[in-house]
């Protein structure tokens, strides 16, 4: 779930009329209760913590100015992630950003020589939290969305084909393709040190 | 059911995605099949070992003032546009001046290489701007073309330059006045048969682009990608604009014949899409296993491809597929059951 750090106590669709109706205090509650988990999903998504704070401003400011278009009836978490989301895949359409790990260099970590054995393990323990955040990184960001919006979002199938607008079917089949992916790549790391 | 069908499930089984008839069915399978117990047991791990690994999140006082940021932010961008309306005789002067130098260059350019200018038109009021961007581009011959802007039909302005060589090109629009205008030009610059409003969402498909007039003439250019209409605002939907010739396939055998033999990506994209409705109307008619199989592969394959509006149908197409394959797959096992 998103957090909500702010204690806020009126919902969204209240926020939301008031932010219509130009209440910007109201707007600034939304951006509160939202903002992290944006944040953890432009993160998540480009790796830089620059370029994540820049997609997550602009997920609210696109937010704020298309706010009288957002239907009443509409989920104000859905239609936000919607924005995050898209910007973050154009973002890396367009900058064909790729994070800098070769995939080669994963699997001669994860499947190293065995004299390499006791310094490996010594590595992999350390870094737990880099290899996982790589291997998320290698996956296509079509997948990789789609995965993060399960596992750390925890949002149901049906969530996701809203915020994607894809069909659960297509949600299945992604989610399936990128913890093949994941097993491929990082599987016996993980399994070696659980 | 088969090891391998339950292995593709064992991950919406993790997820409690499956309903209690195949989550049964998992859980004996799993019961008898180590494979599947170890591949379950991975996805735990995985998911544990992810929620588990925490992304550096910036401090406190970062999140304290973010809203704020995002607020001034707002008004930042609030006082440029101010500003930007408050001169707009100096931006049209300035645009008009550059556009008398550029035409200029390119009359006696044209004059020099003894061919014929056809139709010069006006430029309009600039406020914003924003582009077409195309995947397919220009063929190295209209590299000369494309130095020269040319003038589309509905006096706007249209500058085309080559970003990448012929694979990328961007056709600048330099003036959309207002959003109601802007409908109005665009259906002038692209043959546009319907024009809707898609909040919240920021792009969309164009299928096809036809630049009309110019100095050069004619121009016509197929396919596109994406039509950036700037801030969650009004998306415009290109139609077909052969789609009376195209439903002369009427039947899903025509419709895939021209599928393996066609090279036009427009007309394919349309055909498909008129595959696609007869697949579904097909397996919604017969109810066939086989039939509902083939419509779902296909309507979920391509649902991507298409622009937000069919891409809705196709979700509810899908969405409706499943639930008749399920009615279907109970239909049988109580059929089983009786006999």
């Amino acid at each position: 779930m998103v957090d909500n750090n702010a204690g806020v106590t009126l919902d969204d669709s209240e926020l939301v009329e008031k932010a219509k109706e130009g209440d910007q205090s109201a707007f600034e509650l939304l951006v509160k209760k939202y903002q992290k988990g944006i944040y953890r999903l432009t993160y998540r998504m480009t790796n830089d913590h620059f370029t994540a704070d820049e997609l997550a401003m602009e997920t609210f400011i696109r937010a704020y100015k298309a706010i009288k278009r957002f239907r009443k009836d509409a989920n104000f978490f859905n239609w936000i992630y919607t924005i995050a989301v898209r910007l973050c895949l154009n973002h890396i359409k367009k900058e064909k950003r790729k994070v800098n790990i070769d995939p080669e260099n994963v699997n001669t970590l994860v499947h190293g020589k065995k004299h390499d054995d006791e310094l490996l393990q010594k590595v992999i323990a350390k870094e737990t939290n880099i290899k996982i955040r790589e291997a998320i990184q290698l996956l296509p960001e079509k997948l990789r969305v789609v995965f993060l919006l399960r596992v750390d979002e925890e949002q149901s199938y049906k969530e996701i084909s809203k915020i994607l607008r894809i069909p659960t079917g297509t949600v299945m089949s992604r989610l399936n393709r990128a913890r093949e992916r994941l097993k491929r790549s990082i599987g016996s790391y993980l399994m070696s040190g659980k | 059911m088969k090891h391998k069908k339950i292995k593709n499930l064992l991950g919406s089984y993790l997820d409690g995605e499956l309903h209690s008839t195949l989550r049964k069915a998992v859980e004996e399978h799993l019961r008898i099949c180590p494979e599947c117990s170890e591949e379950l047991n991975f996805l735990r791990v995985l998911h544990k070992k992810i929620k588990e690994e925490k992304i550096p999140f910036p401090v406190d006082s970062y999140w304290d003032y973010f809203p704020k940021r995002v607020i001034e932010r707002l008004r930042e961008k609030k006082a440029k546009r101010f500003f930007s309306i408050k001169i707009p005789r100096i931006k049209w002067e300035l645009a008009g001046g550059l556009i008398l130098i550029l035409l200029t260059f390119i009359v006696s350019k044209q004059i020099l290489m003894e061919k014929g200018i056809k139709g010069v038109g006006e430029t309009t009021r600039t406020v914003e701007s924003f582009k077409i961007t195309t995947e397919e581009g220009f063929s190295a011959k209209d590299e000369e073309r494309m130095e020269a802007p040319p003038v589309a039909a509905g006096k706007t302005l249209i500058k085309v330059h080559e970003e990448e060589k012929g694979k990328k090109v961007i056709i600048e629009k330099g003036a959309i006045p207002s959003p109601a205008e802007r409908k109005e030009i665009f259906k002038k610059v692209v043959p546009v048969s319907s024009v809707s409003k898609v909040p919240d969402i920021e792009q969309i498909t164009v299928e096809k682009i036809e630049v009309i007039g110019g100095v050069n003439g004619l121009r016509e250019k197929k396919t596109g990608e994406i039509i950036d209409v700037g801030f969650a605002g009004e998306a415009v939907q290109i139609m077909e604009k052969e789609k009376e010739e195209l439903d002369i396939l009427a039947d899903i055998n025509a419709k895939e014949d021209y599928l393996r033999t066609s090279k036009d990506k427009v007309k394919s994209k349309q055909v498909r899409r008129g595959l696609l409705r007869l697949l579904y109307v097909e397996a919604s008619r017969t109810r066939k296993k086989g039939d509902i199989e083939r419509a779902l592969k296909e309507v979920e394959t391509y649902c991507d491809s298409y622009p937000d509006d069919f891409r809705d149908t196709l979700i509810v197409f899908s969405d409706s597929l499943r639930i008749m394959m399920e009615e279907i797959i109970k239909e049988s096992q109580t059929t089983e059951d009786k006999e």
